[in-house]
């Protein structure tokens, strides 16, 4: 019998023809002192290399089987197949980001009609390359603007975008103009000439939930089939979750439950991933709770979670690089600190010690940024009143507040300095 | 099942056949054949290693119980956590019954202890050592006579109600048959606020599988020392930190969200918490609700942090 380890290994092309010359080499054939390059050896090669090939497929198959060790789209079938989780289709696919944009005609001429699909903008995001565009958004509704004849107010039309492409990667933050150099900019890939766009919301999209995220839906998925109420029940209900008005799918963190002494009432506390939950979300989770969940006679109070802001400074020191630019590193710290906040539960982490304070720990934002990039050497930190070097301690008290389970530790990059020193 | 063996029947032409003294050509494909017959063996095994049971194999069970979301036991045999693991669909179907909490712990702990849940209500939901489940309630502790005064509103059946105060004359009787009272010697006496408490549970083990360390009254849980620093058992009794844990974690996931545990009680006196014969002295006296009513105990008890 194989071991079970071994099931889960595949071979490398080099390992194959070792084993094969091994093989050889006890049938009296040389194999492994044929000419490099020759005709036999180099068929031997090729049928290694297909053969490690398929042990990959195979051990993907085999890692298929369970939970710890699936991954990618076998992990999408297990999750489908094996629990009846869908990750291809809302919530947890991706969503392409939405929002809207105002246009203001100042020019002479009408526009339009413009059916759905058919007018374009492009957003640039980053102010030192100007003119360059990131992501294209179409309209979803169609619209017209009519013209302007030169005195009074200037027409205007609000009109719903969508990014071309799904997933986090079309978000757009708020308050973002047409026409502007040197900093986040909409621009006219449709000719509209004397007209300018405004987006006054955030343009928000969510990506496909991680290999990760998809095995913590899958365990809790398991116990929503009890009527009993217990946790994983709460966990799958607020994937479920609509916004009561319009149905949008809402993501949030796994519920944090609070028992409230055992008097048949729990309180569910949420959280957004990013961004925040408005009443209607609220609503939306309180009936999906409702719905998946809540046992008779218990009582469930939805509460959102209080976000504990990081803020201060972290200054990187790193070695330099080639090609490596202290605008790109930045971005990619911002990026790493925000994923570890994203994975972060509700109020925290905290060591099983009497006394022990929960939130975000130091040495993880310690990981997230040395994770980077293997030349950053060193890290200091003046985040929210902590000073020195970052080490095993919580930086960011997520439980100062009662009830404890209360609040999350939330990032935006635009309360956090970060530093980055090349030496 | 089964794989043939592609090696064995290799179509070749008869100048590749394996012919003494001209076979190198065969011994190459015979070679590339026998591990194409590894690639076909693995991916067969590989399959069945995710059905428990079904082949002879055991080094895949931990990944089909952290798949399944079943804990195997200190010392489970293979046969009998294969077997639990197929049925993990109908155990995950009752997540959150005491029965099944009960039944968890108790596969869990080494010494396959009796395993009783009993809530402020008075519902005892019992696992017995020979694995099956029996449920006494709503019954009760004591059974308290009609005209009896209770604190705080307590609603006790036929009682009369008052909010005047307690006492326990000669009216008491042990009583497991009438319905619709309440245990309430658990901690009427030191909480008698928490009376409307229906889903507080106790869950009582016996016998303990660690032995007594120290005189503690041993509230804390296992893990860290009174010093502050770390030990590798808990206090109280000699439980590893590792097994603290996985009991905690076990209690955590089979409860429902709505049930708070007011105790784990380790018990080490085999009259203690019998349904049959309650009024035995070392039983709960209506004084248990805090640390404090316990000293002098034969038990040991693990209480979530804040209570």
């Amino acid at each position: 019998m194989i071991s079970f380890s071994t099931l889960l290994s595949p071979f490398t092309t080099a390992q194959a023809r070792a084993k094969f010359d091994s093989m050889l080499a006890t049938l009296n054939v040389p194999s492994a002192s044929w000419r490099k390059g020759g005709v036999f050896s180099t068929l031997l090669t090729y049928v290694a290399s297909c053969y490690a090939t398929f042990s990959v497929i195979i051990t993907q198959a085999i890692g298929a089987g369970f939970l710890e060790t699936a991954t990618g789209n076998w992990l999408t079938m297990l999750a489908f197949y094996t629990f009846g989780v869908d990750r291809t289709a809302s919530p947890f696919s991706s969503t392409a980001a939405t929002g809207q944009i105002q246009f203001t005609n100042s020019g002479g001429g009408a526009y339009g009609p413009f059916p759905a699909g058919t007018v374009t903008m492009g957003y640039n995001p980053n102010p030192s390359n100007s003119g360059s565009t990131s992501q294209l958004y179409t309209n979803t509704q169609a619209f017209s603007l009519s013209s302007w004849s030169g005195s009074g107010v200037n027409p205007t039309a609000t009109v719903q975008f969508q990014c071309v492409t799904p997933g986090s990667i079309g978000n757009v933050p708020p308050g973002i103009s047409s026409g502007l150099s040197n900093q986040p900019t909409w621009i006219f890939s449709t000719g509209l000439p004397g007209v300018s766009a405004y987006s006054a919301q955030a343009f928000v999209g969510t990506d496909q939930i991680s290999d990760t995220q998809l095995k913590a839906i899958c365990s809790a998925k398991i116990d929503a089939n009890s009527v009993r109420g217990p946790k994983g029940a709460y966990v799958w209900a607020a994937t479920q979750a609509g916004n009561a008005s319009t149905g949008a799918a809402i993501v949030t963190k796994a519920p944090v439950i609070q028992n409230n002494s055992g008097n048949g009432t729990i309180t569910v506390t949420v959280a957004p991933l990013s961004g925040a939950l408005t009443p209607d979300d609220v609503t939306g989770i309180q009936a999906a709770i409702s719905q998946f969940a809540q046992p008779q006679a218990i009582t469930v109070l939805v509460q959102v979670a209080i976000p504990i802001p990081i803020v201060g400074t972290i200054t990187v020191y790193c070695s330099s690089e080639l090609g490596l630019s202290v605008s790109d590193l930045t971005t990619q710290i911002e990026s790493s600190i925000s994923a570890l906040v994203t994975g972060l539960p509700i109020g925290g982490l905290a060591k099983p010690i009497a006394g022990c304070v929960s939130g975000l720990w130091g040495s993880d934002i310690l990981g997230a940024i040395t994770s980077v990039n293997p030349n950053i050497f060193a890290i200091d930190s003046t985040l929210n009143s902590t000073s020195g070097t970052l080490s095993d301690t919580v930086l960011v008290p997520a439980f100062p507040l009662l009830p404890s389970q209360n609040a999350t530790v939330a990032f935006d990059a635009s309360d956090v300095v970060i530093v980055v020193r090349m030496v | 099942m089964g794989n043939l063996g592609i090696r064995h029947r290799i179509p070749v032409p008869s100048w590749l056949a394996n012919r003494p003294g001209f076979n190198s050509a065969y011994k190459v494909l015979y070679t590339l054949a026998a591990n194409l017959d590894i690639l076909i063996e693995a991916a067969e095994e590989g399959i069945m290693a995710a059905w428990p049971g079904s082949t002879s194999r055991t080094d895949s069970l931990p990944y089909i119980g952290r798949t399944r979301g079943i804990i195997r036991g200190e010392v489970e045999s293979d046969s009998a956590y294969e077997a639990r693991l197929t049925k993990w669909i109908d155990t995950h179907w009752n997540c959150g019954a005491s029965g099944q909490l009960a039944l968890a712990i108790q596969k869990y702990l080494g010494n396959t202890p009796k395993v009783s849940i009993i809530d402020r209500v008075g519902n005892w939901a019992i696992a017995e050592t020979n694995g099956s489940v029996r449920y006494i309630g709503p019954g009760r502790w004591y059974t308290v006579n009609p005209g009896t005064v209770l604190p705080g509103g307590l609603p006790l059946g036929n009682g009369v109600v008052t909010p005047t105060g307690f006492s326990i004359p000669g009216t008491i009787t042990p009583d497991l048959v009438n319905s619709g009272q309440r245990a309430i010697n658990w901690d009427y006496s030191s909480n008698p606020e928490r009376a409307n408490n229906w889903a507080n549970i106790w869950i009582v083990i016996y016998p303990c599988e660690w032995p007594v360390a120290g005189t503690i009254a041993a509230t804390e849980a296992p893990g860290p020392s009174v010093s502050g620093g770390f030990d590798d058992t808990g206090i109280g009794h000699t439980v590893a930190t590792n097994t603290g844990d996985t009991v905690k974690s076990l209690v955590n996931q089979w409860i429902g969200e709505h049930v708070q545990i007011q105790s784990i009680v380790w018990c080490y006196d085999s009259t203690l918490f019998d349904p049959t014969n309650l009024l035995i002295a070392g039983n709960p006296n209506g004084q248990w609700g805090n640390w404090r009513g316990r000293q002098g105990s034969t038990c040991r008890f693990w209480q979530p942090r804040g209570d």
